[in-house]
Parts: C-alpha cells; structure tokens; sequence
C-alpha cells in the first residue's frame, strides 16, 4: 500500500467528502479536505500534495476555474476531476483546463483508488523504458516484441497496446471504464462484455500455457497484472 | 365574450381615428382652395370693373357725354348677371344705366361694397367709381353673388367629398375589419383548443400566398412538431421508466439474495457483483440518455474538431472485431488508405460508430459478414456498417432509431435500447442522417455527416 501518498479532497458535498477521505486514509493516504474553492487553490498552491481530488461545482470558486488557476501558477500536482452525471463533453472540458483525469458521480471507491494510484505514480515512473517486465513476462517496445519465460507470444497491435497498458500498471489494479477510455479513447460503454472479450483473448495468449497466471481479475472492480495473484 | 369585446374594440377606435384624419384631410384642402381661389376671383372680378371703368371713361373723353350715356346704355343691355353701371350728373342726376340711386361715394370709390338698390331688390355691391373729367360721375359694379356661388359650391362639394370619404372608409375598415378579425379569430380559436389539451387541433388554411395563409401554415407546423414531441416524450418517458424500474428491480433482487441468511459468501458476492451491473446499467442509461439530449440540442457542436474520420472507424473496428468474432461473423474493414478530414464531435462519433459495430455483432446472427467502410464525396462523409443478416423490416426501420425500441421483446435484457436513437442523435448534430437500407440480405446502416 502506498504511505507515503498526500492527498487534498475538494468537494463540497459532505457525504462524498467523507466517503473519500475515509476510504483513502484506510488505505494509507494522508488526506486534507476543504469544501470551498478559494481554499482548494490556496492549499493546493502553497503546499506540496501528491494529487488533488477535485469537484467540478464548488462553492466560492469553481473546480475548472481553480484547476486553470493552478496550472497557470505552474503547479503540475495530478489532479483527478469529480463531476456529476458526465456527459461527452465534459470530460473533454475537464481534461482541456488541466484536469488528468476525470471520474463521474456517482462511482466506486475501487474506481477512484485505481485512478489516484495511476495518476500518482505515473508521475514518479517517468522515466523512459524501453522494456517492461513482470515476473517471467517481458516487452520490449522498441521491436514491439514480448515474451514469457523466453517463449515468444503472437500478440496482435490490440493485444500488444492492451498489454503494454497492464505493464505499465504491473501491480496496479485497473478497472473496465480506465480501459476503455486510456487504451481505447472510448468513454461510454454500454456493452460491458467488450472488455472481458478483450481480456479473455489476451489471457488466452498470455496465459494459458503457463502455470502461474498474470492477469488477475478482482470481482466487481477490474483487473491487475501481478506475480501475486 | 369580454374578451371577443376586447379584442374588436381596438382595431374600431383605429378606424374612427382613420375616418376622423379623412374629415380633418379635406376640410384642410377646403381651406386653401378657398382661400387661394376666392382671391383669384375677387381679384379678376375687380380688374375687369376697372378696366371697364377705363374704357368708358375714354369713350367720354373721346367721344362726349352723349355717347357715354348710349355705351353705358348698352353695356347695360348686354350685361351678364351681377354687372351693373350708373351713369350721373355731377349734381348726382342719373343720365344713364340700372343704377340709378346717388351716392356720394360713386364719385372717388375703388373696389368699395356699398348697398344699392338695383331694380326693387336691394344688393350689396363692389362698386368703382370716379368723377370724369366733365364732372359726370361714372359706377361700375359687381354683385358678389358670383363670388357667394363659388363659396357655395365649395362647401357642398366639401360636404359631399367628406361623406364619401367617411362612409367609403367606414365601410372598407368595417369589411377589412370582419375579414381580419374573421381570420384571426379562427387561429385564435385553434390556440385557445391546444389550450385546452387538444392537440390535434389545427387551423384551416385557405391560400397559403397571403400573411394570413402563412401564419396559419407555419402555426400547424408548430403544432405538428409539438404534439410530435410530446408524444415522443411520453413515450420516452414510460419507457425510461420501465427501463429504470427493471435493472433496479433486479439490483433489488440481487441485494434481497445477498443479505439472506442462508448464503454463502460465495452467493453473497455474486448476488452483490449482478447489483452491481444492473445499478451500472442504469447509470449507462442515464448517460446516454443525457447525451442523447445534449446531441439534439446542438450545443455540442463548439466541441468538434477536425480529424481523421477514416482513422478513427478503422481503430473502432479493430476494437470491435474479437467481439464481431466470438458472434461467428467474419469483420471486413474497408476505410481508405488517405485520411478523411472533417469536423466532428468525436467522442459522440466513437459512441454511434461503436453502436452500430455492436447492433451487428448482437442482431446480424452467426455466420454473416460485416462490413465496415468509409466513403466521402466533397459535401458528405459516410460512415457504412452492412450485414449480411436477416436485416429488418423496412417498415421497422424508422422506428428502431426511436429511443427505447427493440424488436426482439425478447432480448429485452441487453442493451439499452437507446443504440440507435444515439446514432440518430449523432448524424443530426453533423446535421447528417442515419439510413437503413436493404444489403440484400441483410441491414446496411450508413451514417452520414455534412463536411464542414
């Protein structure tokens, strides 16, 4: 579990508030919450935080008005935008004023978690890697090759991007919508099984000849590549 | 009926008004034709009995006394109406002419009314007189009933001018009136029925060239898109309804099963992991429903962008295929190799394509092709997803791109529903269309998007 995270929750709706810093102090978050939006942007700019959760209707100043506020003060904290009921639109709008990624109301606590952890440790793992590794599996993006315990996997483009986004995630977990809209640019899904589909096909190649799986699914939230299951 | 008062009294005081400014018009140009063309008369009459007066006076300067009393004599003969002249010593005797009473004024008079008695009537007359060189005082006179006739004939024809006037105005603005208000009231009372809750009211339309005709017209536009859309939102309405009851039913189901004392943890779980679908499918629902909405508004068009529409369908397929696949079809995908560049809303755009993609795989059955490809000419891009499957009916056709609709009732668990009606919403806000067509055999959905 991550400890050393430091996280600020604007958002005004005491309920949402409250279920959010719970869930991420239980695990292991250190969470500062205010619920107006001069205060967001005062907090957010004078003190150092690893992301920012952040309501997009606030009382005092809004969420993107305070997110362009932030950027043009040159403060680059991930910030992972809340929004009611979301519509085509308003996540490009988010995403346009600064926001690095964008979760609709009402969602999972599961969901947010995998969302803050991607968003918090993109940034650490920056650096450029040519080639990934979990266990025994092994991509390499230059020649666009990957292979398991030595033995090359026929992987199509699909299979490959979908892979290299699980590896780059390696023991992270990953839900359906953060697929379909990081791997896929699709926002709405409303034929859940498409992803199963795509896992199902990868699984096949990935592990079905190999005695220890990788690809794990987790009931009800998505999946994660790990040598632990 | 107050109200039928109300709504005549207006256009009649207008009419009063017009009538009143008609009077008030001709009574002004009574006015200056009196004036100018009383002094003209005045003025001509006065220069005439001058110059009568002249030429006598010559005659006697010329001639004598003698001869003057035979002119006078003759001008009297010949005189036309209201022309009189006397002809006196200078002691004030009369020698010659009708006038035959003295007045001291005769003798130096220019254009001076002065009653006379001419014959046994009494007239009051302009006179010129002047005492002659012999001391013989000559009179030339005119009555003013010319001028009186002239007065009353404009006054007559004033009175008469004015009554025209006012009875042609009264009648044509009382005609106009009733043909207007005929008319409006007839619109009027088709609104005051839709008022009332009867839609289907619509207001007779005679000729559709003149004002009338076009308010009419265009009024039962109105009212055909209106009673179109409500009756579309009922429908919409029940069915969302029906569509939200169920999956929360189910989800109500599901969480009844989890809390039951009896079950495993193992049931618990599986009955909370089928809640939870269910409560995303309602959610999925909702959304589309709103983007559907926001679609046929329009007010997502700020957010298109140009890019490359073939591109962007060949990444849709190939994100589609394993799912085409494991429906026993076989995906053909035919975008051209140079990019297709125009405006579009692109997320709205991966949602229609995708749907049609997922219509395929779910209703085109096993063992067809699909084929998705892309054409353009310079106005339109089309984006073309065909079957070779059972197809659909063409009198069902319209009706699938409704919200909530599905011809298999019995399918009725998957899916929202609201595919098409997405789609639909798409091509409207590129202001394109969605066709379905015949593939013989099969469905062939082609999208179509005005470039821009």
């Amino acid at each position: 579990m991550n400890l050393s995270g430091r996280v600020l929750v604007v958002e005004d709706d005491i309920d949402v508030a409250d279920y959010v810093t719970k869930g991420l102090r239980e695990v292991g978050y250190t969470v500062e919450h205010v619920a107006d939006g001069r205060d967001g942007l005062y907090l957010a700019s004078s003190s150092t935080f690893d992301g920012v959760i952040m309501d997009r209707m606030l009382p005092g100043m809004d969420g993107l008005s305070v997110i362009k506020a932030l950027r043009a003060a040159g403060v680059e904290t991930p910030i992972l935008i809340l929004s009611a009921l979301g519509q085509l639109d308003e996540r490009v709008i988010g995403l346009r004023a600064g926001g690095d990624d964008y979760l609709t109301k009402p969602f999972g606590f599961s969901e947010l978690h995998a969302r803050l952890e991607n968003l918090t440790r993109r940034r650490t793992g920056k650096s450029i890697e040519t080639v990934l590794r979990c266990g025994d599996l092994e991509m390499d993006l230059l020649a666009r090759k990957a292979t398991r315990a030595g033995k090359s996997l026929d992987l199509l483009p699909r299979e490959f991007k979908l892979l290299e986004y699980f590896l780059r995630n390696k023991d992270r977990v990953v839900t359906r919508t953060m697929l379909l809209e990081q791997v896929w640019d699709y926002r709405f899904d409303p034929h859940t099984s498409i992803i199963d589909t795509h896992i199902s096909r990868l699984r096949k190649k990935l592990d079905e000849t190999f005695d220890k799986p990788l690809l794990h699914t987790l009931r009800g939230v998505g999946y994660r590549l790990s040598e632990t299951s | 009926m107050t109200k039928g008062g109300l709504r005549r009294l207006a256009p009649s005081s207008f009419l009063l008004f017009v009538v009143l400014l008609a009077v008030a018009a001709s009574a002004a140009a009574l006015v200056v034709v009196y004036r100018t063309g009383g002094r003209i008369i005045y003025e001509r009459e006065r220069a005439e009995a001058l110059a009568e007066q002249d030429q006598l006076e010559e005659v006697d300067q010329e001639q004598g006394l003698a001869n003057t009393v035979s002119v006078v004599a003759r001008s009297v003969r010949f005189a036309t109406s209201g022309e009189h002249y006397g002809l006196f010593s200078n002691t004030g005797q009369a020698l010659a002419g009708d006038i035959t009473t003295f007045d001291p004024v005769f003798r130096n008079a220019d254009w001076k009314i002065v009653r006379l008695t001419i014959g046994q009537r009494q007239e009051r007359l302009h006179v010129v007189g002047s005492t002659m060189t012999d001391g013989a005082v000559l009179v030339v006179a005119r009555s003013l009933t010319n001028m009186r006739r002239f007065e009353r004939s404009i006054f007559y024809g004033f009175v008469a001018a004015t009554a025209i006037v006012a009875a042609a105005g009264l009648s044509a603005g009382l005609l106009m009136n009733f043909l207007i208000l005929q008319r409006v009231e007839a619109i009027a009372n088709t609104a005051e029925r839709i008022a009332n809750g009867d839609l289907s009211a619509r207001t007779a339309v005679s000729d559709n060239r003149d004002p009338f005709g076009r308010v009419g017209s265009s009024l039962n536009a109105m009212l055909e898109r209106i009673e179109e859309l409500l009756t579309g939102m009922r429908t919409v309405t029940d069915s969302l309804a029906h569509d939200l009851r169920s999956p929360l039913t189910r989800a109500k189901g599901a969480l009844s099963r989890a809390v039951h004392e009896g079950a495993t943890q193992t049931e618990r779980l599986d009955a909370i992991d089928a809640a939870h679908r269910e409560v995303e499918h309602v959610l999925a629902t909702l959304s589309a429903m709103l983007d559907i909405a926001r679609a046929e508004t329009g007010l997502s068009r700020e957010m298109m962008q140009r890019i490359d529409v073939g591109a962007l369908v060949a990444e849709l397929a190939d994100f589609f295929t394993p799912v085409i696949e494991d429906a026993g079809q076989r995906l053909i995908i035919d975008t051209p190799a140079y990019p297709v560049i125009t405006r579009v809303h692109e997320p709205l755009l991966r949602q229609a394509v995708g749907n049609l993609l997922h219509n395929a795989s779910q209703y085109a059955g096993e063992g067809v092709s699909v084929r998705v490809s892309v054409e353009e000419d310079l106005t339109v891009v089309r984006v073309v997803v065909a079957d070779t499957g059972a197809g659909v009916p063409e009198d069902q056709r319209g009706r699938v791109q409704e919200r909530f609709v599905r011809l298999d009732p019995a399918r009725s668990a998957g899916g929202s529903g609201l595919g098409l009606a997405i789609v639909a919403a798409c091509a409207k806000l590129h202001r394109g269309t969605l066709k379905l067509e015949d593939n013989r055999p099969g469905l062939r959905a082609v999208l179509e998007i005005q470039r821009s």
